[in-house]
């Protein structure tokens, strides 16, 4: 997989093989895990009356879902079933969407894993990590590694 | 009776004057970057004073980043939470 800016305040992800259609796929399936539950926990640290509840909670994890079912359906788009390589293209018009469903996926694995507790010795020691917990970290840092270009590159 | 009057008056009138805050909380996720962007794009506020409000979030576990009127307020915080930012709203 290569990730390249563009002319166009955008990035293009070019798609190299069967493998990196897998890494892909995986931030709809793992943003999906909060889906419902992400609004609720976003304002944890506050009472929310019950207009909230009814009103304004189901708007914001509307949105949620959209983001990730907007990035699975351009991936999808995206896929050819005659070759294994393809390219996809995120630009200021869609890169809340990305970086959003992005996000949801690094909360998910957080949330299930706890990744910001690891420490250097952790890292130290990774192959003897469950295994798990190091597809949650590589994961992680994948999904982090896109939404660093595209703050970089795109919403700057 | 009057001064109960009176005095219900006053609290309800100091409830409504007490303005509401929004409050951004530190999250492990959540980009240093990323929060100065949403920050300014919510708020409407400048690359320091985003930057600098940003930093506070960072260091002290939680900022201010607005207060006043509770319909504006809970407008603010229902923007932060859909770009993923743990956001509260509290009456001062």
């Amino acid at each position: 997989m290569k990730i390249t800016p563009t002319l166009h305040k955008g990035i293009n992800i070019d798609i190299e093989s069967l493998l990196d259609w897998v890494k892909l796929e995986s931030i709809a399936v793992d943003g999906a895990r909060l889906e419902g539950k992400l609004g609720n926990n976003l304002g944890a640290k506050m009472h929310m009356d019950e207009d909230w509840k009814s009103y304004v909670l189901p708007d914001i994890d509307h949105s949620f879902s959209e983001q990730i079912k907007y990035v699975s359906q351009e991936i999808k788009a995206a896929r050819s079933p005659s070759t294994e390589t393809g390219e996809l293209q995120i630009t200021p018009e869609n890169v809340d969407m990305w970086y959003g469903a992005l996000n949801q996926a690094r909360l998910a694995l957080e949330t299930e894993h706890a990744l910001s507790i690891l420490n250097e010795e952790d890292f130290d020691h990774f192959e003897e990590l469950d295994e798990e917990l190091k597809r949650a970290v590589v994961k992680s840092h994948f999904y982090l590694f896109i939404q660093s270009h595209l703050l970089q590159h795109v919403m700057c | 009776m009057r001064n109960n009057h009176t005095q219900t008056a006053e609290k309800t009138s100091t409830q409504t004057d007490s303005p509401w805050l929004v409050l951004i909380h530190d999250d492990p996720v959540n980009l240093m970057d990323y929060v100065t962007h949403v920050i300014q794009k919510v708020m409407g506020y400048n690359a320091e004073k985003a930057t600098e409000l940003m930093m506070q979030v960072h260091h002290n576990g939680k900022a201010i980043v607005w207060s006043g009127q509770k319909e504006k307020a809970e407008f603010y915080v229902q923007q932060l939470h859909t770009y993923q930012l743990n956001a509260s709203l509290e009456n001062a």
